[in-house]
């Protein structure tokens, strides 16, 4: 591969809120999300609803600083359902291998966005 | 590849795996050619969007925006409310790359020795307002940034007031 200038390659439609806003050339706002070391939700889902109506989405973070945190596919679903705010599902390609990274992207949680780290 | 149906190995994938796929950078990275030449790679594999990492300095910002243009994605530029000093005294010595600004930091220090609970939160608030919404505005009027990721985990507070300040 040529390092040097690229011209943007992605054709894909927007699929998510996000991207929806981004391509109408609004100024967009992101908040985040980050299940720590806990097992249960309901201080992720209390943090959804708090920050709902001022951002487009929000980041669900995995293992952020390679912290055993709780995995962002859960959060990432329960909130989109529960809450109903769009989330970034996060994830970490340093936490997976060449296998198991592109079935955590197709099993994702039908947000359409996906952060890879 | 993924947005055809196949997967790595090129093996069908049952069902339509409709995703935007974005990006982490690290506009603090030091010495910044690689990081841009990187995202640079990423790009070109179809990158939807890129995330930074969180950013204290408008310059650099300002900067990287400049550098990565020629790629041609939305950028979503990284913020990070401080909610306590703790927090913030963490970032500066722990998270490689990011150096809270040191006035910005000996304002949440002097936050911190206030007794009352309250009155604390209000002055960190008060701290955050006048340094992050100058800084997102400038964001929004000077660049090309798509907008603005902001990492107030178990912040949200401060959302309502940045909004009104900045939007």
């Amino acid at each position: 591969m040529i390092l040097g200038v690229y011209k943007m390659v992605s054709k894909r439609p927007a699929y998510s809120d996000l991207m929806k806003e981004i391509k109408k050339g609004k100024f967009v706002l992101t908040g985040e999300l980050e299940p720590e070391k806990v097992t249960g939700l309901e201080e992720i889902l209390q943090s959804a609803t708090a920050m709902k109506p001022y951002v487009v989405a929000a980041n669900v973070t995995d293992n952020p600083l390679a912290m055993a945190f709780m995995n962002s596919l859960v959060p990432s679903y329960v909130v989109q359902k529960e809450v109903g705010l769009e989330t970034v599902y996060q994830v970490t390609v340093r936490d997976t291998t060449k296998e198991p990274s592109p079935s955590t992207i197709w099993t994702r949680p039908s947000s359409y966005t996906c952060c890879i780290r | 590849m993924i947005d055809e149906g196949l997967d790595i190995a090129e093996n069908e994938i049952h069902g339509k795996v409709e995703i935007n796929v974005g990006i982490a950078a690290n506009p603090n990275a030091n010495p910044l050619e690689p990081e841009i030449l990187k995202i640079g790679r990423k790009a070109h594999l179809g990158a939807d969007f890129i995330q930074t990492q969180t950013m204290f300095d408008i310059e650099l910002t300002k900067h990287f925006l400049k550098e990565t243009e020629k790629y041609n994605v939305p950028t979503l530029v990284g913020v990070f409310p401080l909610k306590s000093y703790g927090i913030a005294d963490f970032f500066d010595k722990y998270i490689p790359g990011v150096h809270v600004p040191k006035d910005l930091l000996k304002a949440m220090r002097k936050c911190k020795d206030e007794p009352d609970k309250e009155k604390r939160k209000d002055l960190y608030d008060e701290v955050n307002m006048e340094f992050f919404a100058p800084f997102i505005k400038e964001i929004r009027k000077t660049t090309k940034a798509a907008g603005v990721h902001v990492m107030a985990v178990l912040y949200e507070r401060i959302f309502e007031p940045l909004l009104a300040e900045t939007m």
